[in-house]
Protein backbone atom coordinates (compact mmCIF):
# COMPACT_ATOMS: atom_id res chain seq x y z
CA UNK A 1 0.00 0.00 0.00
CA UNK A 2 1.06 3.33 -1.03
CA UNK A 3 0.54 6.78 -0.97
CA UNK A 4 -2.16 6.41 -3.64
CA UNK A 5 -5.68 7.46 -3.25
CA UNK A 6 -8.72 6.61 -4.31
CA UNK A 7 -11.81 9.15 -4.85
CA UNK A 8 -15.44 7.96 -5.22
CA UNK A 9 -17.47 11.00 -6.15
CA UNK A 10 -20.47 11.74 -8.53
CA UNK A 11 -20.38 15.26 -9.22
CA UNK A 12 -17.90 15.55 -12.23
CA UNK A 13 -16.74 19.07 -10.99
CA UNK A 14 -15.88 18.02 -7.69
CA UNK A 15 -14.04 14.62 -8.72
CA UNK A 16 -12.13 16.68 -11.17
CA UNK A 17 -11.16 19.40 -8.18
CA UNK A 18 -10.26 16.64 -5.90
CA UNK A 19 -8.44 14.57 -8.08
CA UNK A 20 -6.29 17.50 -8.83
CA UNK A 21 -5.69 18.56 -5.44
CA UNK A 22 -4.98 15.02 -4.26
CA UNK A 23 -2.68 14.34 -7.17
CA UNK A 24 -0.99 17.97 -6.11
CA UNK A 25 -0.06 17.10 -2.44
CA UNK A 26 0.76 13.52 -3.07
CA UNK A 27 2.96 14.02 -6.60
CA UNK A 28 1.42 11.16 -8.05
CA UNK A 29 -1.85 10.36 -10.08
CA UNK A 30 -4.79 9.16 -8.74
CA UNK A 31 -7.87 6.77 -8.90
CA UNK A 32 -10.96 8.74 -9.56
CA UNK A 33 -14.69 7.22 -9.86
CA UNK A 34 -18.28 7.79 -10.41
CA UNK A 35 -19.52 5.33 -9.02
CA UNK A 36 -20.00 1.84 -7.26
CA UNK A 37 -19.41 0.19 -10.27
CA UNK A 38 -16.92 2.10 -11.43
CA UNK A 39 -14.69 1.42 -8.23
CA UNK A 40 -15.81 -2.45 -8.82
CA UNK A 41 -14.38 -2.15 -12.07
CA UNK A 42 -10.75 -0.94 -10.74
CA UNK A 43 -10.54 -3.58 -8.48
CA UNK A 44 -7.20 -3.90 -8.60
CA UNK A 45 -5.69 -0.13 -8.60
CA UNK A 46 -8.40 0.73 -6.02
CA UNK A 47 -7.47 -1.91 -3.22
CA UNK A 48 -3.68 -1.16 -3.62
CA UNK A 49 -4.19 2.60 -2.50
CA UNK A 50 -3.92 3.84 1.11
CA UNK A 51 -6.58 6.24 0.89
CA UNK A 52 -10.50 6.25 0.01
CA UNK A 53 -12.33 9.62 -0.49
CA UNK A 54 -16.00 8.19 0.02
CA UNK A 55 -19.20 10.60 -1.22
CA UNK A 56 -22.00 9.70 0.45
CA UNK A 57 -24.86 10.33 -1.60
CA UNK A 58 -24.30 8.81 -5.46
CA UNK A 59 -27.47 9.74 -6.43
CA UNK A 60 -31.09 8.05 -6.45
CA UNK A 61 -31.27 4.48 -6.19
CA UNK A 62 -27.35 4.11 -6.72
CA UNK A 63 -25.09 2.35 -4.48
CA UNK A 64 -24.11 4.81 -1.79
CA UNK A 65 -20.45 5.33 -0.09
CA UNK A 66 -21.30 3.26 2.25
CA UNK A 67 -22.05 0.58 0.26
CA UNK A 68 -18.39 1.08 -1.27
CA UNK A 69 -16.95 1.04 1.79
CA UNK A 70 -18.72 -2.31 2.85
CA UNK A 71 -16.90 -3.65 -0.96
CA UNK A 72 -13.81 -2.12 -0.13
CA UNK A 73 -13.90 -3.69 3.84
CA UNK A 74 -15.04 -6.76 2.16
CA UNK A 75 -11.71 -7.04 -0.42
CA UNK A 76 -9.47 -6.68 2.70
CA UNK A 77 -8.56 -2.88 1.50
CA UNK A 78 -6.22 -2.32 4.23
CA UNK A 79 -6.36 1.91 3.79
CA UNK A 80 -7.65 4.56 5.42
CA UNK A 81 -11.36 5.87 4.45
CA UNK A 82 -12.86 9.22 4.92
CA UNK A 83 -16.50 9.67 3.89
CA UNK A 84 -16.22 13.19 2.56
CA UNK A 85 -20.58 14.36 2.44
CA UNK A 86 -22.64 17.30 2.33
CA UNK A 87 -24.86 16.83 5.04
CA UNK A 88 -22.83 14.57 7.96
CA UNK A 89 -24.25 12.44 10.61
CA UNK A 90 -28.05 12.75 9.64
CA UNK A 91 -28.38 9.61 8.26
CA UNK A 92 -28.40 6.55 10.32
CA UNK A 93 -26.04 4.46 8.22
CA UNK A 94 -23.91 7.27 8.51
CA UNK A 95 -23.42 7.35 11.38
CA UNK A 96 -22.69 4.18 12.00
CA UNK A 97 -20.35 3.53 9.50
CA UNK A 98 -18.20 6.54 10.81
CA UNK A 99 -17.61 4.96 14.04
CA UNK A 100 -15.98 1.85 12.45
CA UNK A 101 -12.41 1.69 13.17
CA UNK A 102 -10.77 2.66 9.84
CA UNK A 103 -13.27 5.48 8.65
CA UNK A 104 -13.85 9.16 9.46
CA UNK A 105 -16.66 11.28 8.50
CA UNK A 106 -16.52 14.98 7.11
CA UNK A 107 -18.44 17.67 6.11
CA UNK A 108 -18.40 19.60 2.83
CA UNK A 109 -16.87 21.86 2.12
CA UNK A 110 -12.89 21.30 3.63
CA UNK A 111 -10.22 23.61 2.20
CA UNK A 112 -6.62 22.23 0.88
CA UNK A 113 -4.86 21.99 4.20
CA UNK A 114 -7.19 19.93 5.53
CA UNK A 115 -7.46 17.86 2.95
CA UNK A 116 -3.45 17.72 3.14
CA UNK A 117 -3.59 17.25 6.39
CA UNK A 118 -5.91 14.17 6.01
CA UNK A 119 -3.64 12.60 2.76
CA UNK A 120 -0.91 13.01 4.25
CA UNK A 121 -1.71 12.51 8.01
CA UNK A 122 -3.84 10.39 8.27
CA UNK A 123 -5.63 12.13 10.63
CA UNK A 124 -7.42 8.99 11.69
CA UNK A 125 -8.54 7.67 14.57
CA UNK B 1 -55.36 4.68 17.02
CA UNK B 2 -58.07 6.71 16.01
CA UNK B 3 -56.85 9.13 13.65
CA UNK B 4 -60.31 11.35 14.17
CA UNK B 5 -59.96 14.85 15.61
CA UNK B 6 -61.96 15.63 19.05
CA UNK B 7 -64.57 17.17 16.87
CA UNK B 8 -65.39 14.13 14.54
CA UNK B 9 -65.30 11.93 17.38
CA UNK B 10 -67.94 13.89 19.33
CA UNK B 11 -70.40 14.28 16.62
CA UNK B 12 -69.83 10.94 15.87
CA UNK B 13 -70.74 9.51 19.87
CA UNK B 14 -73.53 12.03 19.63
CA UNK B 15 -74.89 10.69 16.55
CA UNK B 16 -74.64 7.11 18.17
CA UNK B 17 -76.77 8.68 21.24
CA UNK B 18 -79.14 10.46 18.93
CA UNK B 19 -79.55 7.10 17.30
CA UNK B 20 -80.13 4.64 20.46
CA UNK B 21 -82.83 7.29 21.59
CA UNK B 22 -84.61 6.81 18.07
CA UNK B 23 -84.22 3.25 18.43
CA UNK B 24 -84.55 2.30 22.24
CA UNK B 25 -87.53 4.67 23.49
CA UNK B 26 -90.38 2.83 21.26
CA UNK B 27 -89.31 0.13 23.09
CA UNK B 28 -91.49 1.42 25.96
CA UNK B 29 -94.22 0.81 23.55
CA UNK B 30 -94.01 -2.81 24.22
CA UNK B 31 -95.07 -3.11 27.12
CA UNK B 32 -98.07 -0.05 27.46
CA UNK B 33 -100.48 -3.21 26.66
CA UNK B 34 -99.26 -4.64 30.39
CA UNK B 35 -100.16 -1.30 32.49
CA UNK B 36 -103.80 -1.30 34.49
CA UNK B 37 -104.17 1.79 32.76
CA UNK B 38 -103.09 3.31 29.12
CA UNK B 39 -100.24 5.21 29.78
CA UNK B 40 -99.78 8.39 27.21
CA UNK B 41 -97.60 7.74 23.61
CA UNK B 42 -96.47 10.85 23.48
CA UNK B 43 -93.41 11.47 25.70
CA UNK B 44 -92.19 8.55 23.70
CA UNK B 45 -92.61 10.12 20.23
CA UNK B 46 -91.84 13.57 21.40
CA UNK B 47 -88.30 12.00 22.39
CA UNK B 48 -87.78 10.03 19.26
CA UNK B 49 -88.58 13.53 17.26
CA UNK B 50 -85.72 14.86 19.40
CA UNK B 51 -83.53 12.39 18.48
CA UNK B 52 -84.50 12.54 14.80
CA UNK B 53 -83.75 16.55 15.25
CA UNK B 54 -80.23 15.88 16.34
CA UNK B 55 -79.54 13.39 13.97
CA UNK B 56 -80.50 15.57 11.19
CA UNK B 57 -78.64 18.95 13.08
CA UNK B 58 -75.35 16.80 13.05
CA UNK B 59 -75.35 15.74 9.70
CA UNK B 60 -75.96 19.13 8.28
CA UNK B 61 -74.12 20.91 10.54
CA UNK B 62 -71.45 18.85 12.01
CA UNK B 63 -68.58 19.47 10.96
CA UNK B 64 -69.11 23.28 11.47
CA UNK B 65 -70.09 22.88 15.48
CA UNK B 66 -68.24 23.47 17.98
CA UNK B 67 -67.39 21.21 20.56
CA UNK B 68 -69.66 23.27 23.26
CA UNK B 69 -72.95 23.17 20.82
CA UNK B 70 -72.43 19.34 20.22
CA UNK B 71 -72.54 18.57 23.72
CA UNK B 72 -75.45 20.37 23.81
CA UNK B 73 -77.20 18.51 21.38
CA UNK B 74 -76.04 15.56 23.50
CA UNK B 75 -77.19 17.26 26.56
CA UNK B 76 -80.59 17.86 24.56
CA UNK B 77 -81.55 14.25 23.50
CA UNK B 78 -80.80 12.98 26.71
CA UNK B 79 -82.63 15.73 28.48
CA UNK B 80 -85.76 14.19 26.26
CA UNK B 81 -85.45 10.93 26.71
CA UNK B 82 -84.90 11.43 30.74
CA UNK B 83 -88.32 13.57 30.80
CA UNK B 84 -90.48 10.73 28.48
CA UNK B 85 -89.11 8.24 31.08
CA UNK B 86 -90.14 10.83 34.09
CA UNK B 87 -93.30 11.04 32.17
CA UNK B 88 -94.17 7.23 31.47
CA UNK B 89 -92.57 5.24 34.42
CA UNK B 90 -95.65 6.88 37.19
CA UNK B 91 -97.70 4.51 34.73
CA UNK B 92 -95.27 1.73 35.08
CA UNK B 93 -94.85 1.93 39.05
CA UNK B 94 -98.43 0.74 38.69
CA UNK B 95 -97.32 -2.48 37.98
CA UNK B 96 -96.04 -2.78 41.58
CA UNK B 97 -93.53 -5.53 42.61
CA UNK B 98 -94.15 -6.85 38.88
CA UNK B 99 -92.06 -3.82 37.87
CA UNK B 100 -88.16 -3.54 37.33
CA UNK B 101 -87.77 -0.20 38.36
CA UNK B 102 -85.36 2.38 36.81
CA UNK B 103 -83.75 -0.20 33.93
CA UNK B 104 -83.67 2.54 31.46
CA UNK B 105 -82.15 5.04 34.03
CA UNK B 106 -79.07 2.62 34.47
CA UNK B 107 -78.76 1.36 31.08
CA UNK B 108 -78.89 5.42 30.61
CA UNK B 109 -76.11 5.98 32.41
CA UNK B 110 -73.73 3.33 31.38
CA UNK B 111 -74.27 4.69 27.59
CA UNK B 112 -73.91 8.61 28.99
CA UNK B 113 -70.07 7.29 30.24
CA UNK B 114 -69.55 5.76 26.86
CA UNK B 115 -71.13 7.94 24.97
CA UNK B 116 -70.93 11.47 26.02
CA UNK B 117 -69.15 14.17 23.81
CA UNK B 118 -67.28 15.77 26.71
CA UNK B 119 -67.06 15.24 30.70
CA UNK B 120 -69.55 18.17 31.47
CA UNK B 121 -72.03 16.94 29.00
CA UNK B 122 -71.94 13.04 30.66
CA UNK B 123 -72.07 14.52 34.04
CA UNK B 124 -75.16 16.51 32.82
CA UNK B 125 -76.62 13.58 30.88
CA UNK B 126 -75.91 11.20 34.57
CA UNK B 127 -77.60 13.83 36.70
CA UNK B 128 -80.63 14.41 34.76
CA UNK B 129 -81.41 10.68 34.20
CA UNK B 130 -80.95 9.55 37.89
CA UNK B 131 -82.86 12.77 38.77
CA UNK B 132 -85.47 11.79 36.52
CA UNK B 133 -85.61 8.94 38.72
CA UNK B 134 -85.44 10.16 42.20
CA UNK B 135 -88.57 12.62 40.72
CA UNK B 136 -90.91 9.63 40.35
CA UNK B 137 -89.59 8.86 44.30
CA UNK B 138 -90.87 12.31 44.61
CA UNK B 139 -94.00 12.10 43.15
CA UNK B 140 -95.67 8.58 44.07
CA UNK B 141 -97.92 8.05 47.02
CA UNK B 142 -96.60 6.31 50.09
CA UNK B 143 -98.80 3.60 49.36
CA UNK B 144 -97.41 3.03 45.62
CA UNK B 145 -93.77 3.30 46.91
CA UNK B 146 -94.12 0.49 49.30
CA UNK B 147 -95.11 -1.72 46.53
CA UNK B 148 -91.50 -0.89 44.77
CA UNK B 149 -88.49 -3.00 45.70
CA UNK B 150 -87.09 -1.46 49.02
CA UNK B 151 -83.76 -1.10 47.47
CA UNK B 152 -84.50 1.66 44.95
CA UNK B 153 -82.95 3.96 44.11
CA UNK B 154 -79.95 2.41 46.06
CA UNK B 155 -78.68 0.30 42.82
CA UNK B 156 -79.49 3.19 40.42
CA UNK B 157 -76.89 5.28 42.15
CA UNK B 158 -74.06 2.93 42.52
CA UNK B 159 -74.89 2.81 38.44
CA UNK B 160 -74.69 6.37 37.97
CA UNK B 161 -71.11 6.17 40.19
CA UNK B 162 -69.57 3.54 37.94
CA UNK B 163 -70.83 5.81 35.13
CA UNK B 164 -69.25 8.73 36.33
CA UNK B 165 -65.77 6.88 37.25
CA UNK B 166 -65.95 4.94 33.68
CA UNK B 167 -66.72 8.84 32.01
CA UNK B 168 -63.67 9.99 34.12
CA UNK B 169 -61.69 7.21 32.32
CA UNK B 170 -62.88 7.85 28.92
CA UNK B 171 -62.11 11.10 28.62
CA UNK B 172 -58.40 10.93 30.29
CA UNK B 173 -58.12 7.86 27.54
CA UNK B 174 -59.32 10.30 24.74
CA UNK B 175 -56.83 13.10 26.00
CA UNK B 176 -53.78 10.43 26.31
CA UNK B 177 -55.06 9.49 22.23
CA UNK B 178 -55.27 13.31 21.30
CA UNK B 179 -51.24 14.16 23.05
CA UNK B 180 -50.23 10.61 21.26
CA UNK B 181 -51.82 12.07 18.17
CA UNK B 182 -50.05 15.78 18.81
CA UNK B 183 -47.24 13.84 18.90
CA UNK B 184 -46.79 12.25 16.32
CA UNK B 185 -47.69 14.83 14.16
CA UNK B 186 -44.92 16.87 15.77
CA UNK B 187 -43.23 14.01 14.99
CA UNK B 188 -43.39 13.84 11.49
CA UNK B 189 -42.72 17.75 10.54
CA UNK B 190 -39.71 17.68 12.81
CA UNK B 191 -38.86 14.92 10.16
CA UNK B 192 -40.08 16.24 6.89
CA UNK B 193 -38.31 19.43 7.98
CA UNK B 194 -34.89 17.90 8.56
CA UNK B 195 -35.30 16.01 4.93
CA UNK B 196 -35.56 19.45 3.88
CA UNK B 197 -32.84 20.73 5.31
CA UNK B 198 -30.55 17.33 4.26
CA UNK B 199 -31.32 18.10 0.61
CA UNK B 200 -30.48 21.44 0.93
CA UNK B 201 -27.04 20.62 2.28
CA UNK B 202 -26.57 18.12 0.12
CA UNK B 203 -27.54 19.98 -3.01
CA UNK B 204 -25.48 23.46 -1.73
CA UNK B 205 -21.90 21.64 -0.25
CA UNK B 206 -20.60 19.91 -3.28
CA UNK B 207 -20.79 22.99 -5.56
CA UNK B 208 -19.02 24.98 -2.32
CA UNK B 209 -16.47 22.21 -1.94
CA UNK B 210 -15.72 22.44 -5.99
CA UNK B 211 -15.58 26.44 -5.01
CA UNK B 212 -12.99 26.00 -2.20
CA UNK B 213 -10.88 24.07 -3.82
CA UNK B 214 -10.46 26.07 -7.16
CA UNK B 215 -9.94 29.16 -5.20
CA UNK B 216 -7.43 27.18 -3.55
CA UNK B 217 -5.77 26.19 -6.53
CA UNK B 218 -5.48 29.49 -7.71
CA UNK B 219 -4.12 30.73 -5.13
CA UNK B 220 -1.68 28.52 -4.73
CA UNK B 221 -0.82 29.32 -8.96
CA UNK B 222 -0.25 33.00 -7.93
CA UNK B 223 -2.77 33.93 -10.70
CA UNK B 224 -2.39 37.30 -9.53
CA UNK B 225 -6.33 38.01 -8.69
CA UNK B 226 -5.39 37.90 -5.01
CA UNK B 227 -8.24 40.78 -3.99
CA UNK B 228 -11.01 38.89 -6.34
CA UNK B 229 -10.29 35.25 -4.60
CA UNK B 230 -10.62 36.79 -1.32
CA UNK B 231 -13.93 38.14 -2.26
CA UNK B 232 -14.97 34.21 -3.28
CA UNK B 233 -13.29 32.94 -0.43
CA UNK B 234 -15.83 35.25 1.89
CA UNK B 235 -18.93 34.38 -0.25
CA UNK B 236 -18.05 30.49 0.05
CA UNK B 237 -18.08 31.08 3.61
CA UNK B 238 -20.99 33.10 4.05
CA UNK B 239 -23.00 30.47 1.94
CA UNK B 240 -21.11 27.70 4.37
CA UNK B 241 -22.17 29.59 7.63
CA UNK B 242 -25.66 29.43 6.16
CA UNK B 243 -25.65 25.59 5.63
CA UNK B 244 -24.38 25.28 9.04
CA UNK B 245 -27.53 27.10 10.12
CA UNK B 246 -29.56 24.31 8.76
CA UNK B 247 -27.28 21.70 10.61
CA UNK B 248 -29.61 21.60 13.82
CA UNK B 249 -32.84 21.19 11.90
CA UNK B 250 -31.33 18.14 9.45
CA UNK B 251 -30.03 16.67 12.84
CA UNK B 252 -33.12 16.95 15.27
CA UNK B 253 -33.63 13.35 13.50
CA UNK B 254 -31.59 10.99 12.45
CA UNK B 255 -33.22 9.17 9.99
CA UNK B 256 -33.11 5.74 8.43
CA UNK B 257 -33.74 5.74 4.72
CA UNK B 258 -31.21 5.04 1.82
CA UNK B 259 -27.91 6.65 2.35
CA UNK B 260 -28.42 7.85 -1.59
CA UNK B 261 -30.94 10.06 -2.53
CA UNK B 262 -32.59 12.45 -4.29
CA UNK B 263 -32.46 15.87 -3.35
CA UNK B 264 -33.93 17.83 -5.94
CA UNK B 265 -37.24 15.42 -5.73
CA UNK B 266 -37.17 15.84 -2.01
CA UNK B 267 -37.22 19.51 -2.08
CA UNK B 268 -39.80 19.47 -4.72
CA UNK B 269 -42.15 17.99 -2.87
CA UNK B 270 -41.30 19.60 0.23
CA UNK B 271 -43.00 22.61 -1.65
Amino acid sequence: VGLGVVILEDDSDLRASLKEAVSEITKSPCVDVASYNAMAAREDEVLHTSLAILDINLGPGAPSGLDAHEWLVKHAYRGRVVFLTGHARSNALVASAANTGNAILLEKPIDFDRLAEIVMHGDLP
Amino acid sequence: MNEAGPREQAVRTTLAAAALNILGTPIELLFARELPIPMPLWPVFAAMAVGVAVVVTLLVHGRQMSMSNIALLYVVNNTAIALALLLLQPYFALLGRAWSPFQEQKLGVLVASLLAPTLGSGIVAIATLVASALALFAELAPDDLRELPVAEPGPLLIFAIFAVVILFYRMHLLEVQRSTTRIATANAAAAATAQTALAIRDLANTPLQTLRLSVSRLRRDDAGQGIVLDRMDHAITRISELNEMLRPHGEEVLYAGPASFDAPSRLRRAR
